[in-house]
């Protein structure tokens, strides 16, 4: 169905080719997965099959496409719309109308079908995704998931023979990332088409994927069966790699084939054992000294209320993420929290410096707990695991009696209390280099551009030079940047928002590290429970802006499955998340015998 | 009630606009304000839940503006006429070199009816506008205009798209600035919040451009024998190149884009036939012939290129029917027009009453009534809603 005929592809200005002799064939009726780091070429790949590379990026391409038997240098994307139907990455930007019913008529009215044609192919793709319900809704007003369900629509009302999806769950929480995979999957049963899906959330499509394609750094490429494929990949998700830790050949693709594989395995009772003796624990009272606290913080955003009547407590050096589905008022109470967005009712207190550095010498409390379990020892870098804390552990420090209201003071002040990253954090860079926005950093305080550039070269391994464009930096290095910007005001209180939307599994992991250690307080407004799993204290969960869960990690996201982690769904009912959790548990077990 | 959406919204703009001509007949304060009632009761029930339904607002505003400023330019400038004294301001006359004009003086209450009478006219008018624009919306006209300027209208659509986007990026990045500690002031201020929202924008762009090509926008038919020149067939009927860059286009196409360029130089020409000769029948009191005959040329020059071009294979999806209530609607609007020609040509000072002897606004019953007829689009409209509904 697809065929790539040694394909090289070079984007114009640039020395090195972002594809480099690619061999590809996938089969009619074909899903195949592409994988690779970010900035490897999956885009480009994606994007060569109807042939918007070259056409719409310039660049040379070598080599052949062949789409059903068509070369896309000979016919042009618009002429391909019935046999290749293209999802980019923000199905928001490439929406033409303003009703989904309109949207999905709009490929069918340029290819000129006839009106009763027409008709019952709009309903019948309204029907296949479930989008029934919506046909009237402007498409401003549809969640993340629904959008993405919409785009995908929006190219089936052609008949497409191959579909291609550009990243369709990275921005969506994973009830909204099943919906959609879901409904992809029925079209593949049900109408044979062919798929070939991007997605930096591996763990989410594996299980459909017939064969993986993976994307080396270098441009070239190698497609086989999934697991083979997978195993030892960079990438891989948690699931390989936990088959990898405890030698499983090959690796189980799915959380149901391994359970399976774990409860033929003689090590499982091991692992039951320790999950035991976590859940005895419960959660003990957190010693730290409060950072922050939110009392009855309510938010409206226009005519709705966004947030309800949330508090919350943050203590010096405890990570909290925020989770909840797309819309359910994490961006607001970030906002919220940060001051920008005004709050109906409640106080936001943020501890000042001096107030820091007076808790800190008061609290003696803190790190002279002895039973630190001898398993929270083994995980490693991540502070006071075990001891996080339950929200009126620290009824002592008075609602609002101390610290500061980011909201009361004016910017400039107010980044030192509280530091944020948005959801797109290009929109803080505005300079021509990195070097300049490096300089700029404190507002012309050399000290503050010093601290940024030294925070930037601890956060990244390879260093960028300072003449680079930001616009140039790959997802993973523009967030560094950033961050490197608002941690130089060394704020008590860190905000990010979708902090992993792109990056890849070793850009988490770096992002990961850093966090747990650099000590300092966060809110992480996230869908990624692996990464929550693996970076995070306590879990906060929002639901139409009202808080509905707030506990330590392994309980939070222990108690529901569309919160679990893939580790947690194969070996529940332990209550590990992680694999390192698993590794770790194992050798302890190992060494104490 | 909305029953705004199940009718065409071509039948709202000739309501519409057969509304305004009433209205630009008179000065009469009381068909004024019967007309402005009439409309504004119409566009109350019967607009939609659309973003555009809530344009109105707008509208009514910028009516009230132009009366206050008509009222604003008569204190300060107007001519002054009649006996009945309001106020005297403190005069002032420019002197040779602005000579007839007086600044203040004496404020009369004839000459104040007569700016409230042409103020009022003109912001009726806008009313009538508004009317359309929230009953019909400008993005539901689009979907009707001819398939020769389907792509014109697909570029107002997309901008109008893009527009509100555009105005959340910039309250974003705004947001965003403040994080840095920094409130754009001044130029600097305005760079720093412009480079990413342009750069925004223009990624946004492209990748809307993107996603209509890989759609088929822009596919074209040539109405011609040859039309079948751009079928999958022939277009790989050439050589089969290895290597493609950006901008190729094979022979076939270029055929068309030849085609398409000569249909464009006529209607180029035709166009600026139909100003110059619109120009010279505006500038004389007797048309000359030679406009008449440009005019004519031009006008037959721009169907011939609608008519005879390349346009795009697109077909609509659900168009709006034109059926009865729609005829209705659109006779509804005629009427009024109608009605208010009577009263000018019968009783032109009761239509466009003189500044002296000072009356109050008056009119037969009969004309009360006739202007009281722009209601009769409430349940026109109702009745294609209930024929949308079946």
């Amino acid at each position: 169905m697809i065929r790539f005929d040694r394909v090289s592809f070079t984007y114009p200005d640039q020395e090195s080719p972002s594809l480099r002799d690619v061999d590809l064939t996938v089969d009619e009726g074909e899903w195949c997965l592409v994988a690779g780091r970010t900035g490897s070429g999956k885009s480009t790949l994606l994007r060569a099959v109807n042939g918007l590379v070259p056409r719409f990026s310039g660049g040379v391409l070598r080599g052949s496409v062949t789409v059903a038997g068509r070369s896309t240098s000979e016919v042009k994307p618009r002429d391909l719309a019935e046999t290749v139907g293209f999802v980019g990455q923000d199905p928001a930007a490439g929406f033409v109308t303003e009703t989904v019913e309109e949207e999905l008529a709009y490929a069918p009215e340029q290819l000129g079908l006839a009106p009763t044609v027409m008709r019952t192919r709009v309903e019948e793709i309204l029907d296949l995704l479930g989008l029934d319900g919506l046909r009237d809704r402007p498409l401003r007003s549809l969640s993340g998931g629904q959008q993405q369900r919409v785009a995908i629509g929006s190219v089936l009302t052609a008949h497409p023979r191959v579909l291609v999806l550009d990243e369709p769950t990275s921005a969506l929480d994973p009830t909204a990332a099943e919906d959609v995979l879901g409904a992809v999957a029925r079209l593949v049963h049900d109408i044979g088409v062919t798929v070939l899906i991007a997605e930096h959330r591996i763990e989410r499509v594996v299980h459909f994927a017939d064969t993986v394609l993976e994307l080396r750094d270098d441009g070239t490429a190698g497609k086989g069966a999934p697991g083979d494929v997978l195993a030892g990949l960079a990438v891989a998700p948690p699931i390989v790699v936990l088959a990898e830790a405890l030698q499983w050949v090959p690796p189980p693709l799915s959380v149901r084939a391994a359970r399976r594989r774990l409860a033929a395995d003689p090590r499982r009772g091991v692992i039951d054992r320790v999950g035991g003796d976590d859940r005895a624990h419960a959660a003990e009272p957190d010693a730290r000294p409060v950072v922050a606290t939110l009392d009855s913080v309510s938010v409206r955003r226009g005519d709705v209320g966004a947030v309800h009547d949330v508090s919350l407590r943050v203590h010096r050096g405890e990570i909290v993420a925020l989770m909840g589905r797309n819309g359910s008022g994490k961006s607001s109470l970030l906002w919220a929290v940060q001051g920008s967005l005004p709050r109906v009712t409640g106080t936001v207190r943020v501890a000042d410096g001096t107030d820091r550095e007076s808790r800190a010498t008061t609290s003696t409390v803190s790190s002279a707990h002895g039973d630190v379990r001898w398993w929270g020892r083994l995980l490693g870098g991540r502070p006071a695991a075990g001891r996080v804390g339950s929200v009126e552990g620290q009824a002592g420090h008075g609602a609002c009696t101390w610290g500061v209201d980011p909201a009361a003071l004016p910017a400039p002040a107010a980044r030192h209390l509280v530091g944020m990253v948005p959801q797109t954090p290009s929109d803080l860079l505005y300079h021509e280099t990195v070097g300049e926005e490096l300089d700029t950093a404190g507002g012309g305080d050399a000290g503050a551009a010093a601290r940024a550039r030294s925070l930037l070269a601890s956060l990244l391994s390879v260093t960028i030079p300072d003449r680079s464009h930001p616009r140039d930096l790959s997802e993973g290095q523009r967030l560094a940047l950033v961050l490197a910007l608002q941690l130089s005001a060394e704020p008590a209180l860190l905000l990010l928002d979708e902090p992993t939307r792109g990056l890849d599994v070793p850009g988490k992991a770096d992002l990961a590290r850093w966090c747990r250690s650099e000590g300092r307080a966060a809110i992480i407004a996230t869908h990624d429970v692996e990464f929550v799993a693996d970076v995070a204290d306590r879990v906060v969960v929002l639901s139409h802006g009202e808080l509905i869960a707030d506990g330590p990690v392994r309980e939070v996201l222990g108690s529901t499955p569309m919160l679990s982690t893939q580790v947690a769904k194969v070996t529940a009912p332990t209550g590990l998340l992680t694999v390192r959790e698993v590794c770790d548990a194992l050798a302890a077990l190992i060494g104490t015998r | 009630m909305t029953c705004g959406p199940g009718i065409h919204p071509g039948a709202w703009w000739l309501w519409a606009l057969g509304v305004s001509y009433a209205v630009s007949q008179t000065t009469n304060l009381l068909l004024l304000g019967l007309l402005a009632a009439g409309v504004c009761t119409v566009v109350l029930s019967c607009r939609g839940a659309a973003p555009w339904g809530r344009a109105f607002g707008g509208f009514a505003w910028l009516a009230a503006f132009i009366v206050g400023v008509r009222l604003a330019f008569h204190v300060l400038v107007g001519v002054r006429t009649g006996s009945h004294v309001v106020v005297r301001l403190p005069e002032w006359t420019p002197g040779a070199w602005a000579a007839g004009l007086r600044v203040g003086g004496v404020i009369t209450l004839e000459g104040l009816a007569g700016a409230l009478g042409e103020g009022g006219r003109l912001a009726v008018l806008v009313l009538c506008l508004g009317a359309a624009n929230s009953l019909a919306g400008s993005r539901r006209l689009l979907k009707v205009v001819p398939g020769a300027l389907y792509e014109l209208g697909t570029a107002v659509v997309v901008a109008l798209t893009l527009a509100p986007q555009l105005v959340a990026a910039v309250q974003r990045v705004r947001l965003a600035r403040r994080l840095r500690g920094e409130a754009p002031h001044g130029f600097r201020g305005m760079r720093s919040v412009a480079v990413p929202v342009l750069t925004d924008a223009l990624d946004a762009s492209l990748h809307l451009a993107e996603s209509m090509d890989a759609r088929g926008y822009g596919r074209r038919v040539q109405r011609s024998t040859r039309s079948t020149l751009r079928s999958p067939r022939a277009a790989t009927r050439g050589g089969a190149p290895t290597t493609t860059t950006a901008g190729g286009a094979p022979e076939a196409s270029r055929r068309v884009h030849l085609a398409g360029n000569g249909v464009g130089i006529v209607s180029a020409v035709s166009l600026v036939g139909v100003a110059l000769g619109l120009y010279g029948m505006a500038g004389a009191s007797r048309t000359p012939t030679w406009a008449t005959l440009v005019l004519g040329a031009g006008v037959l020059g721009s169907i011939g290129a609608v008519v005879l071009g390349p346009r795009s294979a697109a077909t609509r999806y659900r168009p709006d029917p034109w059926r009865a209530p729609e005829w209705m609607l659109t006779t509804v609007g005629a009427l009024a027009a109608v009605g208010l020609v009577a009263a000018v040509r019968r009783i032109p000072d009761v239509a466009n009453p003189p500044a002296s002897p000072l009356r109050w606004p008056d009119a037969p019953l009969w004309l009360v009534a006739w202007c009281g007829s722009v209601l009769l689009a409430i349940p026109v409209a109702g009745l294609a809603d209930r024929r949308d509904r079946r």
